[in-house]
């Protein structure tokens, strides 16, 4: 039995489903991330689980226990807001006591565990400021630290890094995925950045228009894109539309150049179908003899520090490849002609188009 | 559960509200009705409409709010303006002068002006009429500054000032043709709610007026309150009408500009 | 024109900064605000301090301190005090009714536009408004003699009265209150109360320890407005009340227009202490609102 359960969730309002169908079992200490695009129904879920949202059908157990008719200050869940929302009259170490204190705590306990969390914050000496004198980052450590200190059950993270700064983001997401490990609290965290995603969740669910699109890990996610959706809404991808020649040798014509599968191909002869790339994927150097090719024309070079991002056209087809930077790359030049290379295990199938 | 006593008591607060604030007006109008014995009449109306007394103080009145409303304009758009652009640093001073009027009440104000400038003094304004109606529309201007600085500063607040005027004076644009054609017509809402806001206060003004010894249509008011009957409560209608009036304007304006500006980035 | 900065950075040298003539363009403004705002106020309150002979005095101070001006003192204070309290607490009550959804939202522009229309709605009209509804003959007064055949001014009500005055200042007072305090009330988060209530706080909880210290510098700041505005309103008493109320602005009136109290320098004494009141209320409405403001940054 897993200590998360959500099993057939369904939420519509008066005309639009939100959320249709979800499922999910999230093990106890596990850190998941619910990733989609804005207005996918990510954060319904997450504020049906906090209690914010009542479920229009399905079920939400924590350890066993159905919550879904609990109010949300009986379900012991901590939550930290995009928006930070600390309390602005209370100074940081209040903030951090208040769920304690409205359970009555002694003030010694409070006082004791507010030290403790101001400890794993790294803001120990900030305890007597008001949020207004904090930046962005430190609040919300603090919101952080708020939510952990009740010892919740399960931590909801509502896109808690959006406010931020590129690099007090990087920064703040390594020190949440480390205190979420070192106390091994449940957690589940919900962006619409897939690099976010990507880098600290144990699994992710990929969502998109109310229903779950794919669970996995963040390397399968990338790697083994389950559906179209995934595949273009994570990483970027290069689409081809590739005309099916032989479908049991696996050969493909795009723009009338021939490339081979190390796979039989579903479709039957002339049908066209889509296939992706990761521009990561490509390159100006072949790797394997099996490796196959694309040629192109060089449309544009953008340096981007540590890679060379190349947009090339293979006939009327656009093709993106990044190339890391290195002292004694060539020179590419706009109109030059290129070739380039990918391993045939790299291409993605999407299926008839 | 919680909810549901909720919602009861807001309903009961809000019923409350509306008979606390209905029934002096509906008990106003029935009033103002009751002039001729046994009917429901306008009767009163008719009789204070045709009154001269009325017609002059109300057209003087109505003359004073709008030269006050002139006067406040020419006097806080380009100060407001300039503290804006210039001044910064000036504008916690400035804004405080603004608020005074809020502090010192209009009878004191008023009481300095008698004080200060009677017939005896460096600068006899209460001497003749043209220069008491002059230092009324000063008076007025006084009271009304916080509402039309305050107006006027915040529209100036939500337009890019230095740029503005950066951009046109790259473009050739004089100091005068800049505030006419630019500055102006942006902060107009503003500059209008508070002409309504100011127009308001100005026409039943009270205090003033009687003090000053001058015709206007507050101390009118006022003696008609002492002397008749019915008759007020007609004039209570009117000047409540009015007052409703000037609010549906600001209204009206306000949401003029909320469909010309350009959408807010949430 | 090269800005003074380049100018600097260009000679590389610490030269004094032009003289500015900039302050130039708040003259205008300045010297009117002297004439008509500073000065005339300036003038009573140093005629607080003089004697008919131009010398200086506390003896007009003291004189504040005979039993029939403190009692208007008393009075004022009194009715400015109730009319604040009871007007703070019922629009706080409408506001919150309206704002924190238990009422429907179409509600709320219209109340918005009806408090505007009625906080303005003071003065002699106002004071009309409520004789023609609770003076003797007064709509309210008739139909609870006709209906349910109460006797209201038998009862000891008078419209020109403490309670009558109040009565009619609230008109404008919980008006002014919903328009200021609305605006607070928008500022409070709805992730507040949802954090609170993550935290496992009840509603309750919510509102004493986070709602009510957060809003307490905007209530007592605007409590001290309201104050300050029904202390210095002359018109709607004295069109309401004629004399027969002795509040201090009405006291001031008489005095202003004829030397009711036979001594024109307790007449600015008067006046010094109007003044003097209601800068210690706004003091604490701008310093509570600033307060309040560090504090929503």
């Amino acid at each position: 039995m897993a200590f998360l359960e959500l099993e057939h969730l369904h939420k519509h309002y008066a005309t639009q489903t939100v959320v249709q169908d979800f499922n999910l079992n999230v093990e106890q200490g596990e850190f998941i991330s619910f990733l989609g695009p804005s207005g996918c129904g990510k954060t319904t879920v997450l504020r049906m689980i906090a209690g914010f949202e009542t479920p229009s059908a399905g079920q939400i157990r924590i350890d066993g226990h159905d919550v879904v008719r609990l109010k949300p200050n009986q379900r012991n869940i901590g939550m930290v807001f995009q928006s930070y929302a600390l309390f602005p009259n209370l100074t940081v170490a209040q903030n951090i006591g208040f769920g304690l204190s409205v359970a009555r705590q002694p003030k010694t306990q409070i006082k004791q565990t507010v030290q403790e969390m101001l400890a794993l914050i790294k803001l120990a000496d900030l305890g007597e400021r008001y949020p207004f004198q904090l930046s962005g980052g430190q609040q919300q450590r603090v919101a952080l630290a708020r939510a952990l200190a009740i010892q919740p059950k399960v931590l909801l993270l509502d896109e808690p890094l959006s406010a931020l700064d590129a690099k007090i983001r990087v920064a703040l997401r390594e020190d949440i995925r480390a205190i979420q490990r070192s106390l091994g609290i449940t957690t589940i965290f919900v962006t619409h950045d897939q690099e976010e995603a990507l880098s600290i969740s144990d699994r992710i669910v990929v969502m998109n228009q109310g229903h779950i699109e794919q669970v996995d890990t963040p390397l399968a996610i990338y790697n083994q894109p389950s559906t179209r959706f995934v595949a273009s809404f994570v990483g970027a991808l290069n689409i081809l539309n590739a005309t099916v020649s032989a479908p049991e040798q696996g050969m493909l014509q795009i723009e009338n150049q021939t490339l081979q599968l190390q796979q039989p191909l579903p479709h039957p002869m002339g049908t066209t179908i889509q296939l992706a790339l990761r521009p990561e994927a490509l390159s100006l150097t072949p790797k394997e003899n099996t490796d196959q090719t694309l040629v192109g024309q060089v449309q544009q070079v953008q340096f981007l520090g540590s890679v060379l991002r190349v947009q090339l056209k293979a006939g009327a087809q656009n093709l993106v490849l990044d190339q890391f930077n290195q002292p004694q790359l060539i020179p590419i030049q706009v109109g030059q002609t290129l070739k380039v290379y990918f391993a045939s295990n790299q291409v993605l199938l999407l299926g008839a188009g | 559960m919680n909810t549901m006593t909720s919602r009861i008591w807001s309903w009961l607060v809000l019923l409350v509200a509306i008979i606390y604030f209905g029934l002096p007006l509906l008990g106003t109008f029935e009033f103002s009705l009751r002039m001729l014995r046994g009917t429901y009449s306008f009767e009163a109306y008719r009789v204070v409409l045709a009154d001269p007394q009325f017609q002059a103080t109300f057209g003087y009145s109505l003359l004073m709010a709008c030269a006050t409303i002139v006067m406040g304009v020419v006097l806080v758009v380009p100060t407001a303006y300039w503290v804006r652009l210039k001044l910064p640093h000036w504008r916690p001073i400035i804004e405080f002068i603004t608020l005074l009027p809020l502090v010192i009440p209009a009878i004191v104000i008023v009481f300095g002006y008698i004080r200060l400038y009677n017939t005896s003094s460096w600068l006899p304004l209460t001497g003749t009429a043209w220069s008491t109606d002059l230092l009324m529309v000063c008076g007025y201007t006084t009271l009304a500054l916080p509402y039309l600085y305050r107006a006027v500063d915040t529209g100036l607040r939500s337009l890019d000032i230095a740029t503005l005027t950066e951009a046109a004076e790259s473009l050739g644009a004089s100091k005068f043709t800049l505030i006419w054609r630019i500055i102006l017509p942006n902060v107009s809402v503003a500059i209008l709610s508070g002409a309504f806001l100011t127009f308001a206060i100005v026409i039943g003004e009270f205090v003033l007026a009687a003090l000053l010894n001058r015709p206007a249509f507050g101390p009118y008011m006022q003696l008609m309150g002492a002397n008749r009957a019915y008759e007020p409560a007609a004039l209570a209608v009117i000047a409540f009408a009015l007052t409703w009036l000037c609010m549906g304007l600001i209204q009206l304006v306000n949401r003029r500009q909320r469909h010309l500006a350009v959408p807010q980035h949430r | 024109m090269p800005s003074p900065s380049n100018t600097i950075q260009h000679k590389g040298t610490h030269h004094a900064p032009a003289r500015s003539w900039a302050w130039l363009g708040v003259v205008p403004f300045l010297l009117f605000a002297l004439l008509f705002l500073l000065l005339p106020t300036a003038n009573i309150i140093v005629g607080a301090f003089r004697n008919a002979g131009g010398e200086w005095t506390l003896a007009n101070i003291y004189q504040l301190f005979q039993p029939s001006i403190l009692a208007s003192y008393t009075i004022s204070l009194k009715i400015s005090i109730a009319s604040a309290l009871l007007g703070g607490v019922i629009g706080f009550a409408i506001a919150v009714a309206v704002v924190q959804g238990d009422l429907p939202r179409w509600i709320r522009a219209p109340l918005m536009t009806f408090s505007g229309v009625a906080s303005n709605f003071a003065g002699v009209p106002l004071a009309f408004a409520f004789l023609a509804t609770l003076g003797r003959l007064g709509l309210v007064t008739l139909l609870l003699r006709d209906w349910f055949g109460i006797n209201l001014y038998a009862t000891g009500f008078n419209i020109l009265s403490f309670w009558g005055l109040t009565l009619t200042y609230l008109f404008f007072q919980i008006p002014l209150m919903i328009l200021i305090i609305t605006p607070a009330l928008d500022g409070l988060k709805r992730e507040w109360r949802e954090a609170a209530a993550m935290l496992g706080a009840t509603t309750t909880q919510y509102w004493l320890k986070v709602v009510f210290p957060i809003l307490l510098p905007s209530l007592l700041g605007t409590f001290a407005l309201l104050f300050a505005n029904a202390f210095g309103a002359v018109a709607t008493a004295y069109a309401l009340t004629g004399s027969s109320l002795s509040i201090v602005p009405i006291v001031l009136f008489a005095q202003i227009r004829g030397d009711v109290l036979q001594d024109p320098h307790l007449g600015y004494a008067l006046a010094f202490g109007m003044v003097m009141i209601t800068l210690v209320a706004n003091s604490i409405y701008l310093w509570m609102r600033a307060r309040s403001e560090r504090w929503l940054k």
